[in-house]
Parts: C-alpha cells; sequence; structure tokens
C-alpha cells in the first residue's frame, strides 16, 4: 500500500532499462536523458484515489473469498489465480451468495446485514428480519436438496431439531474460518486508513470551500429578494434559507430558482422537448414553490403526462398569488452567473491551495500562463504529456508528464505509466512520434476521418506507442518488476489498453518488417525516416486502416466479429483487414522498386536484414 | 421513474450502469445490486440538475493522451441522451464524479 504515494522518479531507471532493451542499447543515451530531464508531476484525483482503494479492496476481498471457500471444503482448484483484478467466476459468486453474500460485502460493514454466515454472530448489528432471512438462507442451502424448505413459519421449530445441531456445528466451525480470514483481511485493510482518512479529509475541504461560496452568494442575493420574499423566510435559519431558495445541493448543481428562466419556461411550452424533460423542470420549479409554502392543488399535473397537464401548470403558476413568488428574469440571471462564478471560484480555491498543487507550482517559473497550465490539468485530472513541452534552466526541450490514480484506473497504472513514458521519449521539440507540434497547438490541424475529436496521427501514434510499452512491460514483469502496482494488483492483460488489439493486429507487420525504421523515426519525432521506406501514399492508408479500425472498435464492433459476421461493421471491419494486407504487398514492392534494385552490401539505409 | 430507463457512463473502458424499474439495479465492477428507489430518485435529481446545461460534446485535441467519456440516459421510450467528451469536461464534471462515487460508496456501505 504504500506504493500510492510511491516517488515516480525512483521509478525511471526501471524504465530506461525496458525501454533501451525494446529500441536497442543504441538509443540508451537518449532515452535515459529523456526521461531523467522530464517533468513528471504525481497529484491526487480525490476521486480516482477513492475508487482506487475500492479496487484494492475488490482485489484482495476476492482472494480471500476463494481461500475461505477452499478451508470449509469446497474444491476452487481451478478457479484460483495468481492474482485477482478481474471478477470471479460467476458459479463462484452465487456459492459465496450463500455464505458471505459477495466478496467485497462479505468482508465489508454491511456484512452484518448482509452475509448469511454473519447472521449467526452475536455481536451483529443488523436488525432481527435481516437476520432471520440471512439464517433460513444458509440453513436451506446446507440442508439436503430433498429437505423440507425452511421458512420464517417452521425456523423456530426446526431450531429445536438434532439436525439444526448439527447444522449450526457446520455453521460455527465456518464462522471461525470467516472470523479468523475477515481478522486478517482487516489488518490488511487497516494499511489503506490513511488513505482513506486523506481522502475524507479533501471530501469536507472541499465541501467547506463549497459552502463557504454558496454562503458569499447568498448573502449576496438575499440583499436583492423582493421584500416579500426576505420577509416570507426571515424567520428561517442561514441554512433553512439558502434550502428554500436555492435548494439543498452545493453549488455545482443548477439552483432552484434557475429552473425559472426563460429558457426553461420556453421548453415546457415546447411541443419539441419530451414529457419527462418538462417533469423534471416542473418538478424542481414546485419544489422551490413548496419550500416557500406554496400549496399544489393537483400534484398529478405535475408529471406533464398531457397538454392539458401542462396548461393547468401553466395556469397555475401564472395566477398573481403564485407569480409573486417567481423572481424577475434579470435577478434570476444574475443569480446563475453569480453561482457559476462562485463555483468557479471554490473550484480555483480548492485546488490551488492543495499540497500536490503548491509542489507543482514550485517546479515551474512564477508567471500567469503556468498556473493556469498547472491548474487546469490538475483540476482535469489530466494523465498525458503537454502537447509543446517546456523548457529547463539550461534552454532545453523537456516533456512534462501529469500523472495521477483516476478512476477506473486500478489495474493499469504500469501500463498508464510506462505508455506516456513511451511518449516522452518520443517526444521533442519538433512533435511526438508520428505527430507533428502543429498537430497538438493547431485547432485546425488535420483530423481522423472518421472522427474529428482525434488528430489525423493521433491513433497511429497512440497504437505504436502502445505496442512497444507492452514489450517493455514484458521486459520488466520477466524479471519479476512490478512498477507502481504489485504483482497481485495488476491486469495481466493490457492487449486491449488504451487501443484495441485488433487495432494493434494491423500494425504488428510493419514493426516485424520495418522496427528500426519505425523506432527511428517514433523517437525523432521524424515520420520520414519510415516513409521514405514504404511510400508516402502507403503510409497514408496505413494511418487510415488504422483510424477506421479504431473507430470500428470504439463502436462495438470487437464483441460482434464471432457472434455476428453479417453485422455491417464486422464486414466493414474485414475489408479493413483485406486492404491492410493490400497495403503491405504495396509496401513491399515499393521497398523492393527503391532498395533492392540497389546494392545492399554497402548501404547504411538497409533494411535486407529484417 | 421521472421516465427514466438507463444509465450508462463509461470512461476508461469501465462503465457504471444503472438500470431503474420497481427493482432497479446497479452494476459497476464487483457490484450487482439493487438500489432503493428513494436512492434512485436522488441520484436522478442530483444528476439532472448537474447536467441542465451540459452541451453533447467537450473535446480537446491538444493533449497528447485521450481519456474518453461517455453518459448515456436512456427514456422509457428508448430514447437517448448522450453526453461525451475527450480530454475536456464541462465545468462541473468534478460534481458528477463525486456524486456517481457517492452512489458506489452508498451502496457497498449499504
Amino acid at each position: 500500500m504504500d506504493k500510492l504515494n510511491i516517488i515516480l522518479k525512483s521509478l525511471l531507471p526501471y524504465v530506461i532499462d525496458a525501454f533501451s532493451y525494446v529500441y536497442g542499447e543504441e538509443y540508451r543515451s537518449i532515452i535515459s536523458s529523456k526521461i531523467n530531464n522530464a517533468l513528471i508531476i504525481p497529484y491526487h484525483d480525490i476521486e480516482g484515489l477513492d475508487n482506487y482503494i475500492y479496487y484494492l479492496k475488490c482485489c484482495t476481498t476476492r482472494k480471500f473469498a476463494i481461500q475461505f471457500l477452499e478451508e470449509i471444503g469446497i474444491d476452487v482448484q481451478k478457479y484460483k489465480k495468481s492474482n485477482y483484478t478481474e471478477s470471479l467466476d460467476s458459479d463462484i459468486e452465487k456459492i459465496l451468495e450463500y455464505y458471505i453474500y459477495s466478496p467485497y460485502i462479505g468482508f465489508s460493514k454491511s456484512a452484518d446485514y448482509l452475509a448469511p454466515l454473519r447472521a449467526f454472530k452475536d455481536n451483529n448489528n443488523a436488525d432481527s428480519e435481516s437476520l432471520l432471512k440471512n439464517k433460513i438462507k444458509i440453513i436451506n442451502y446446507l440442508l439436503d436438496s430433498e429437505h423440507e424448505q425452511i421458512t420464517e413459519d417452521n425456523f423456530n421449530a426446526f431450531t429445536e431439531t438434532k439436525e439444526y445441531s448439527e447444522l449450526l456445528k457446520k455453521i460455527n466451525q465456518y464462522n471461525s474460518v470467516y472470523e479468523r480470514l475477515l481478522s486478517e483481511y482487516n489488518d490488511w485493510s487497516s494499511q489503506l486508513l490513511p488513505y482513506e482518512k486523506y481522502v475524507e479529509y479533501e471530501k469536507k475541504r472541499k465541501e467547506r470551500i463549497l459552502q463557504k461560496k454558496k454562503d458569499e452568494m447568498f448573502e449576496d442575493i438575499f440583499s436583492k429578494l423582493p421584500s416579500f420574499l426576505k420577509n416570507l423566510i426571515a424567520s428561517k435559519t442561514l441554512k433553512e434559507q439558502q434550502d428554500a431558495i436555492l435548494g439543498p445541493s452545493d453549488i455545482s448543481y443548477t439552483s432552484l430558482l434557475e429552473y425559472f428562466k426563460q429558457e426553461q419556461m420556453e421548453k415546457i411550452m415546447s411541443p419539441e422537448v419530451k414529457s419527462f424533460d418538462k417533469a423534471w423542470i416542473v418538478f424542481r420549479q414546485s419544489s422551490y414553490l413548496k419550500n416557500l409554502g406554496v400549496t399544489i392543488p393537483n400534484e398529478n399535473m405535475l408529471k406533464c403526462e398531457s397538454e392539458e397537464d401542462i396548461i393547468k401548470y401553466l395556469n397555475f403558476i401564472n395566477q398573481d398569488s403564485i407569480r409573486k413568488y417567481i423572481l424577475s428574469e434579470e435577478l434570476i440571471s444574475y443569480i446563475s452567473s453569480t453561482r457559476k462564478r462562485k463555483y468557479e471560484e471554490a473550484l480555483r480555491e480548492y485546488y490551488t491551495t492543495r499540497k500536490d498543487f503548491t509542489d507543482t507550482i514550485r517546479m515551474f517559473s512564477n508567471n500567469s500562463n503556468n498556473f493556469e497550465t498547472i491548474y487546469n490539468n490538475i483540476k482535469n485530472k489530466i494523465v498525458g504529456i503537454l502537447g509543446q513541452g517546456a523548457t529547463n534552466d539550461n534552454n532545453e526541450f523537456v516533456s512534462v508528464m501529469f500523472y495521477t490514480i483516476r478512476i477506473n484506473d486500478g489495474g493499469f497504472l504500469f501500463h498508464s505509466f510506462m505508455h506516456e513514458n513511451g511518449h516522452i521519449i518520443d517526444q521533442n521539440p519538433n512533435g511526438c512520434g508520428f505527430e507533428q507540434l502543429n498537430d497538438f497547438v493547431n485547432d485546425d490541424s488535420i483530423k481522423n476521418t472518421y472522427d474529428k475529436a482525434y488528430r489525423k496521427y493521433e491513433k497511429f501514434n497512440e497504437t505504436l506507442n502502445d505496442i512497444f510499452t507492452i514489450e517493455a512491460i514484458k521486459f520488466l514483469q520477466n524479471k519479476g518488476i512490478y512498477l507502481i502496482e504489485s504483482e497481485e494488483f495488476t491486469s495481466l492483460d493490457a492487449s486491449n489498453s488504451n487501443t484495441a488489439l485488433i487495432t494493434k493486429n494491423l500494425l504488428y507487420p510493419l514493426i516485424q518488417k520495418f522496427r528500426p525504421q519505425v523506432i527511428k523515426a517514433k523517437i525523432n519525432a521524424d515520420p520520414e525516416e519510415l516513409i521514405k521506406y514504404i511510400g508516402e501514399d502507403n503510409f497514408e492508408n496505413l494511418v487510415d486502416a488504422v483510424n477506421k479500425v479504431d473507430y470500428l472498435s470504439r463502436n462495438g464492433v470487437v464483441s460482434k466479429i464471432d457472434k455476428s459476421p453479417e453485422d455491417a461493421m464486422v464486414l466493414e471491419y474485414f475489408e479493413q483487414v483485406e486492404r491492410v494486407k493490400q497495403i503491405y504487398i504495396n509496401i513491399d514492392n515499393f521497398y523492393a522498386n527503391k532498395f533492392e534494385s540497389q546494392s545492399t552490401d554497402n548501404n547504411e539505409n538497409s533494411i535486407k536484414q529484417v | 421513474m421521472m421516465g427514466v430507463k438507463n444509465i450508462t457512463f463509461e470512461k476508461n473502458g469501465k462503465s457504471l450502469n444503472i438500470y431503474i424499474s420497481n427493482k432497479s439495479k446497479i452494476l459497476y465492477k464487483d457490484i450487482s445490486k439493487t438500489i432503493d428507489s428513494n436512492v434512485v430518485f436522488k441520484y436522478l435529481e442530483s444528476l439532472f440538475s448537474i447536467i441542465d446545461d451540459w452541451k453533447k460534446e467537450y473535446i480537446d485535441t491538444k493533449t497528447i493522451d485521450e481519456e474518453y467519456w461517455n453518459l448515456s440516459i436512456t427514456y422509457v421510450d428508448d430514447s437517448k441522451k448522450e453526453y461525451h467528451g475527450k480530454s475536456n469536461y464541462p465545468s462541473n464534471f468534478e460534481a458528477f464524479e463525486r456524486l456517481n462515487q457517492k452512489l458506489i460508496n452508498e451502496v457497498l456501505n449499504g
């Protein structure tokens, strides 16, 4: 667990060794220089850390659950694994349900309420109804299938039988195994406590800042409220006043009053807007009115299920006696813009006063551009390399990596860290791998034909980086080295991580035939180092096929390849596979025409050896 | 409940699913659990207040690595609302992540 706050810099010698092995020792010096000079910025994503603690607990409880079943005599040999980063087999989950409910629940605070075995413990906090249900659940499971089912009606009578006494002995034995494992698990999980406390501390700190800004906002808008409303809520506490006017949520949420804005009223009246959406707006508006003591005469109209409901509702809120509660459009707009401004102020105060932010700021020159870049990257929880890089004190170009554990990153920290280092190796002032600097800095850079959210060469670059990253990871894993996460928490299959395996498969032949050229082009951020051997048209066609297959993979083609061979996406995928085969034939022809007609014996550009 | 049938949020290749019916259910990694209708209602109420002024798309093409996310809301008439992004987020996205993590923690801790 101490790995969570490990200093990423201490891992760099392993990264250098791995990529030097993959790219060739001749590149060690350049790899070493780029990696060691890079600014690596570890920071916290609080929700990500919270989620990661859950991930660690999931992996560990699965291991303990399997151990539990094994120790009570169930054959689990085929379900034992070297690590438990994936969910257990559904057959095992079903068995566990009758003993401890599920791996995670069985070792959590909810076990008292849900784990059948816990129902037989004296110190159980659950209500008697849950206890009885859980007892009956495990008893019926352990009884012979021929036996009469135990129910709430016959349970007491059954507890008087000898059969029950025998069963209870067995259950007590199981419980002693369970208790011991629970205690071992609690010992293990106690090392997570400092991180759990940190997460709670930061969550509360953010809540306090958000509340402070809500208070400031309310003070401002209260003075602008009509006297009638001020008087109406005057006797309430500050919190009650805020809840009545804005709603109980923090200022990241749209406040109740804002649902009376003109655009929201237009939605209620529009035939284009679905009744569900209208009902949500009306629900918020009615909450506001109810908070102020208004009685809604007909709750049914709030469902907005018919035109009649909507007319009734609009007539209702347009009465003078109701209209007086609704603020002017101008004031509502002011409240809306103030809330958004205060929310941004709250986020800025929260992030820029956190230790990881202030530590990062000290690494850079003190200017507003650096401040904003760091703030936005930490706020947006970016894991990646800054496209434009940075310059160090010696005026040398250096890469900047932001790294954190985000939601759902568990199991892939080794991969993501190595992947980012792969980009560092590829980055120089001209660009990164097969992407040129302009691709990152210009909004109008050429985009991926199939998805404008991506740059044209982005997926080609990412896929190659993933292929080499996986090689580098394997090199370390074969030596028993795991970075950031230990082996038991590292997902062993990263083949679909970041880019899909079917996309990677398109580029394996390229690496097989032109490995030195691909590496040279990547490390120098100079695509020409490859293009001159394979031809520009072939290169562009390959990039296009990668973009297409990547697009298909992100739209669900992988799960359809075996199940729905006639699906349009699957047919398109196989067309691309055939297309790529032809591209490789064209590449061979291009190379043969250009190089094999020349003497290769003394030609430094020769790739005859591949 | 209030016209919503299903909520799916995908990020980093993992998804959080909430199926809404008389017996609403949450699916997330190891969690597969029915959830109380009040919890679902509160979640939806918060969700719609967070996404109230979200645009459909948030794209940043200037970062070397991407993080793709997608939120899909399916209504009872099978119509859908979708929001997605790449390395870019609505200004209150952190509130949405807090809301999801709170729901997960609530479900886990009973």
